[in-house]
């Protein structure tokens, strides 16, 4: 199988094709904003960090911001700094061009001498990147180049049973065809953590996924926060779930079935090709931004509620199985799969439509998230401010 | 009334049941199972049925993985909850890899 991507110079191929306005910090993001807003055919991310963290803070910040520059549907990045931030743009714009040689060009606030004077100079810049950008042409390329993400959010009843599974499926036939799936979300493993760790191809994989499920459940135990007590909910209960194993299957199912080939920290790169897991809060927004930034090109998102979210650099497929949310969201909803629960289709079937919009997607076709110009981002936090 | 039940895997013994099922009740298996069984239950929508009988002790089955033992023996068409279900209790540390094979 193949898709219609944007080769780049090193690493996989594009499914956009985007010139990135990237602020170092939280001062520099209102400005990258209005630098975007000038240029047609760049994206832009607020970003609330960059400054005033402890150390394991700057790190994850370092490796989604330089993650974002590296993602495959950037073919250029426009940098903007303050000058007074932990990292400013001359070391990030290093940092990225030691990995990339795409065009990466930044600019400083505080060195030009405010917002206007960095702005004239940085949509200069991002108009002929953008013009550089708009000459390349999409041509075919293998689904092996495909790095998937997987997310879940506003979940119901139908989660579990259709959009998930169907989803999960869905996984099994790209990654037998090449593809690569990255499931993330880690709190939401805790109760199955152990039916996950079987699918690992090796010892050291299987020890892995336990070992991220014990660690966020301390971490989040040193906040006085329980991750067991009370699972599943009383509401859970009524909607007909038993058990936490049942509950977590439910939100593991949509990785599919085949062999976990590596486990990943927040924001990092694969260096293997199949099923890979990252380990990311439940919290969807920050858990799209950890795996945008670990190189995902799409995100394959299945809801029951319905869900707005998308993000600037990769298009976000909302993937549901309740009907009634299909038709009442129908603005941010992308894939119908509620045909599994009015039993008019299987779950392969359910499976191959999403096969088939994810392909879609891959190809140019914009999702409704994108269409509206998203852009959430959220970088995860392991301390407070300093 | 003829009520339609999703079977996720093959090694299943539950299946959800799609509206409320009542004693008497014909509940059908979405595609590709198929199969029609009796209701011997109440079981609200979204609820699971038993696909076989199930005795205490036994491990239920969905996603074909076990989600829990039962605590009291469920006859095929019966309701399956939180009320007869119990997950299991488990230590990280005997997760790993050694005690996991």
């Amino acid at each position: 199988m193949q898709f219609l991507g944007y080769k780049r110079s090193e690493g996989r191929s594009g499914v956009r094709n985007l010139v990135l306005v990237l602020p170092t910090c939280g001062c520099a993001s209102e400005t990258a904003r209005i630098v975007a807003n000038q240029v047609q055919g760049t994206v832009n991310v607020i970003i609330n960090t960059g400054c005033a963290d402890v150390e394991a803070n700057t790190e994850l910040t370092q490796r989604i911001l330089t993650g974002f520059a590296l993602n495959p549907n950037v073919f250029a990045v426009v940098i903007i700094g303050l000058g007074c931030e932990t990292v400013g743009h001359t070391e990030l714009r290093q940092k990225i061009q030691k990995e990339t040689s795409k065009p990466v060009v930044s600019f400083g606030i505080q060195e030009e001498g405010g917002t206007l004077k960095t702005a004239a100079k940085a949509v200069s810049a991002a108009r002929e990147l953008v013009a550089q950008a708009s000459m390349q042409q999409r041509i075919p390329c293998d689904v092996s180049e495909l790095l998937v993400g997987l997310e879940c959010g506003g979940s119901d009843a139908t989660s579990g049973l259709a959009a998930n599974p169907a989803l999960g499926l869905c996984c099994d036939r790209l990654i037998d065809e090449g593809a690569s799936t990255m499931l993330s979300e880690t709190i939401e493993f805790i109760g199955a953590e152990h039916i996950l760790a079987r699918r690992a191809a090796n010892k050291e994989v299987h020890d892995q996924i336990i070992g991220i499920c014990k660690a966020y459940e301390e971490h989040l135990a040193s906040a006085g926060q329980s991750c067991r007590a009370g699972q599943p909910t009383p509401g859970n209960k009524e909607g007909g779930l038993s058990t936490l194993e049942e509950k977590s299957l439910g939100c593991i199912k949509k990785g599919g079935s085949r062999p976990i080939v590596e486990v990943l920290q927040e924001a990092v790169r694969p260096t293997k090709q199949g099923s890979i897991i990252m380990d990311t809060p439940g919290y969807d927004i920050a858990s799209i931004t950890s795996m945008v930034a670990g190189g995902c090109q799409l995100v394959a998102f299945t809801t029951g509620r319905g869900t707005p979210t998308g993000i600037a650099l990769a298009p976000v497929l909302k993937i549901t199985g309740n009907r009634e949310t299909y038709r009442h969201m129908l603005d941010n909803m992308d894939t119908d799969v509620s045909g599994i629960i009015g039993g008019e289709y299987s779950l392969e079937d359910g499976a191959n439509r999403i096969y088939d919009d994810i392909l879609s997607v891959c190809n140019g076709k914009l999702t409704k998230a994108e269409a509206f110009g998203f852009s959430d981002v959220c970088i995860d936090h392991v301390c407070r401010f300093v | 009334m003829d009520i339609q039940a999703i079977k996720i895997d093959s090694k299943d013994t539950v299946a959800t049941c799609m509206q409320d099922a009542h004693i008497g009740d014909l509940v059908t298996l979405t595609s590709p199972f198929r199969e029609t069984l009796l209701c011997i239950s109440t079981i609200p929508a979204w609820h699971k049925i038993a696909l076989v009988d199930i005795k205490a002790g036994d491990a239920i089955y969905k996603y074909g993985e076990c989600i829990g033992t039962a605590t009291e023996p469920i006859g095929k068409g019966g309701w399956v909850s939180h009320l007869n279900v119990v997950g299991a209790d488990r230590q990280y540390d005997e997760e790993l890899w050694q005690e996991a094979l």
